[in-house]
């Protein structure tokens, strides 16, 4: 009973940190890709001029890159606070 | 004896009662402030002296860092070391705002971008990115783990070895911090000396007075509540003079948005003038200039002037650099010591993005103040008659910051013949605008405040490094508490003296260091944290080996490269040179721990306990780690 209990428990927790791991893994791609793949081509991306006449490479990375990664932590939090810890009973005592 | 008696946390309606009162009280600042802006202007318009303006702001602000300091004196630990973790996210946010923009991110960052262009964008990014991997993979199991420094988190996880570890991690600390601290110390006074015509070595020690009445009586807790005020000091001060240059400018008082305007006029007036391109990236060469003004400051025969070209163009540079500082951003100690201080886990997730929210205020900012003066410059002063240049410039030129010489002798300014120190830029702004010089006070009193706030968090990092974790964990640890604190509170004293002794001279090498500051903590906490969060098999042979390996990685590309550019990988100058320390500490971590027996079953407990975000952690007491454990099952904790 006592060892059974504890199984469920065990891999309760297993599915826990996995969904957790997820979550992480899909949101460092993102910060991944907003960091590195855009400033490689940025002399390219300068010629497209946007908004007030920002030249595209320069915007992505002074404003575009930056904004994402404060949205970034924000879904991360939210998700993790208010889905997957209650999901699996994590909720604030 | 980690915990100290008789301190309970708070309930969850005493802390939205604490929050209340919070947001009522800094909400009354931010008024006071305005309010006392206001008169000042008054002031000044019925004749009151330039001098007596700047005195009134240094005098006000400092007297209310003291203010709040004392208000806050505390006997007990836990609030000393972490503000008794009942700080909410977002003051905790604003608190870690100040904390990490420092002078450099307030005064030097638009500069840079000034001279730099596209690259100075790595900062920008690495600084803020950084944050990222902050919140996903450290914030809420730092907080989890719950003690009170660095070193107890790498000498805890790491327990086989756990004095050899926590002795590596202190030692670590201490260097990362003392050279970030040298510098924001040389920041203070060069602000007081240019704004308020004090000498350097008076500002440098009025500044540390500041910086002693903030931390001296009541550790992190005074520290944090002076923080908040510090930060809304300084992103006053930072975004007022921009909108009103951005409104006189274009029209429109929204910077953020409008400098893209302000940068296809500069592109315009770069081609009519045969100029190389602002936003053009990958321009910078490898030279050792940095290290022959170092080394002839210290009175060495410097080597010959290197430049090597090979890799301009290429982009490896840029995105080395922002991993390093982004790596390196996780790994400051007086920033992750901040996540100690929440009330959990789950407010610790929300804090993270509130920090790089306040920080993201400032940063997304700091290019228009580039672009800005950059047009102003090219537009009103370069191609102009010299004895006709805007009036803003005399100013300057006084300073030594402008420098003009009309190398052809035609009577006019070419772009060739002006040098600026990228200082100037936010300093400047005001008078560009139009501003009076209350505003141009404001923002002085705002960089005392990113660098003052900075130098506090790095103060206590250093102290609590000699008087926690190295005198009370490893030489004495039956000290009573009373004796930590006396010593705690003198090693910031000593320490900040040690730091001002350093600054005086102002030696160019320190300034390197605190750009170093960043390759360090990459190369030594970074990887050693994070696989001890993810990967359970990471054990104490690893971790000291990675972090020793990754500090001597990292001083030698630094050194190497920094006197002789020819030495390099890719291109990467010293600034980078975290990557490569930090790639060797995450080899040996994970070479070194595979090769010796897996870490004891009671810290892969520990490990399991740390990813919960409910429930406190129940580490195994002192002395009895080793072998059987009791009471450390991971399971029904909630």
């Amino acid at each position: 009973m006592m060892e059974g209990s504890r199984q469920v428990e065990t891999s309760r927790l297993e599915a826990y940190w996995r969904e957790q791991l997820r979550l992480i893994i899909t949101l460092l791609v993102i910060w991944f890709a907003v960091t590195y793949l855009h400033p490689p081509f940025a002399a390219s991306l300068n010629k497209i001029k946007i908004l007030t006449g920002f030249p595209l490479g320069y915007w992505l990375s002074s404003q575009f890159s930056i904004t994402v990664y404060v949205i970034l932590i924000f879904v991360y939090a939210l998700t993790m606070n208010r889905v997957i810890d209650k999901k699996y009973g994590f909720e604030e005592e | 004896m980690s915990q100290e008696a008789g301190y309970t946390p708070l309930t969850r309606a005493q802390l939205s009662e604490f929050r209340r009162r919070l947001a009522k009280y800094y909400g009354a600042f931010f008024v006071f402030l305005i309010a006392f802006t206001v008169v000042l202007y008054l002031f000044e318009r019925a004749g009151l002296p330039h001098r007596f303006i700047g005195y009134a702001f240094i005098f006000l602000t400092l007297l209310l860092y003291a203010f709040i300091g004392i208000l806050n004196f505390t006997r007990r630990l836990e609030e000393y070391y972490v503000a008794g973790r009942r700080v909410p996210a977002i003051f905790n946010g604003m608190a870690t705002g100040a904390d990490w923009m420092s002078a450099a991110s307030f005064i030097s960052m638009a500069g840079t971008l000034w001279l730099l262009g596209y690259d100075a964008l790595a900062y920008i990014m690495g600084w803020t990115g950084g944050y990222v991997l902050l919140a996903l993979l450290f914030a809420p199991y730092i907080r989890k783990f719950g003690q009170y420094t660095i070193p107890d988190f790498v000498a805890t996880r790491y327990g086989e070895r756990a004095r050899l570890a926590r002795f590596v991690a202190a030692i670590c600390a201490i260097i990362v911090s003392l050279a970030y601290v040298t510098a924001q110390v040389t920041g203070v006074g060069i602000i007081m000396s240019r704004f308020f015509g004090l000498d350097y070595r008076v500002g440098v020690f009025v500044g540390l007075a500041g910086v002693l009445v903030c931390s001296f009586l009541g550790g992190m807790k005074s520290i944090t509540w002076t923080q908040v005020a510090q930060y809304i000091i300084l992103i006053v001060a930072y975004l007022i003079p921009v909108t009103f240059l951005s409104a006189k400018l274009t029209g429109v008082p929204f910077p953020q948005l409008m400098y893209g305007k302000a940068l296809s006029e500069i592109g315009q007036l770069e081609q009519a003038m045969n100029l190389p391109a602002y936003v053009q990236p990958f321009k910078q060469a490898l030279s050792n200039s940095a290290a022959i003004s170092a080394f002839k400051q210290i009175g060495i025969t410097p080597p010959e002037p290197i430049t090597v070209k090979d890799w301009v163009g290429t982009p490896w540079q840029f995105l080395a650099l922002t991993l390093c500082l982004m790596a390196g951003t996780v790994g400051l100690p007086h920033i992750l010591i901040r996540y100690y201080t929440v009330p959990s886990p789950k407010e610790a997730r929300i804090n993270v993005g509130w920090s790089l929210f306040f920080i993201w205020l400032l940063y997304v900012t700091a290019p228009a103040y580039a672009a800005f003066s950059r047009w102003e410059v090219l537009q009103n002063v370069v191609g102009q008659p010299i004895n006709a240049l805007p009036e803003w410039t005399a100013n300057w030129i006084r300073t030594g910051l402008l420098k003009i010489t009309d190398a052809n002798n035609d009577g006019i300014l070419q772009f060739s013949e002006l040098s600026i120190n990228g200082d100037i830029v936010v300093l400047a702004t005001p008078e560009i605008a139009g501003l009076p010089f209350t505003i141009a006070a404001l923002v002085a009193a705002g960089g005392l405040a990113a660098a003052l706030s900075t130098a506090d968090g790095l103060l206590l990092v250093i102290s609590t490094a000699v008087a926690h974790d190295i005198y009370a964990k490893i030489i004495n640890p039956n000290a009573p508490y009373g004796r930590r604190f006396l010593l705690s509170r003198l090693m910031i004293l000593i320490s900040a003296v040690i730091a001002a002794l350093l600054a005086i001279p102002q030696f160019a090498l320190i300034v390197q260091l605190v750009a170093w500051a960043f390759s360090l903590a990459a190369s030594t906490f970074f990887p050693v944290i994070l696989l001890g969060i993810f990967w359970k098999r990471a054990n104490a042979n690893g971790a000291i080996a990675g972090m020793i390996g990754g500090l001597i990685t990292c001083f030698i590309y630094m050194f190497w490269n920094y006197v002789d550019p020819r030495f390099n990988v890719l291109g990467l100058s010293h600034l980078s040179a975290g990557i490569f320390g930090m790639a060797a500490n995450f080899l040996l971590t994970i070479v070194v721990s595979l090769a010796t027996a897996p870490s004891p079953k009671y810290i892969q407990d520990m490990v399991d306990q740390l990813r919960i975000p409910v429930g406190e952690m129940r580490l195994p007491a002192p002395g009895t780690a080793p072998g059987a454990a009791p009471g450390v099952a991971p399971a029904g904790q909630d």
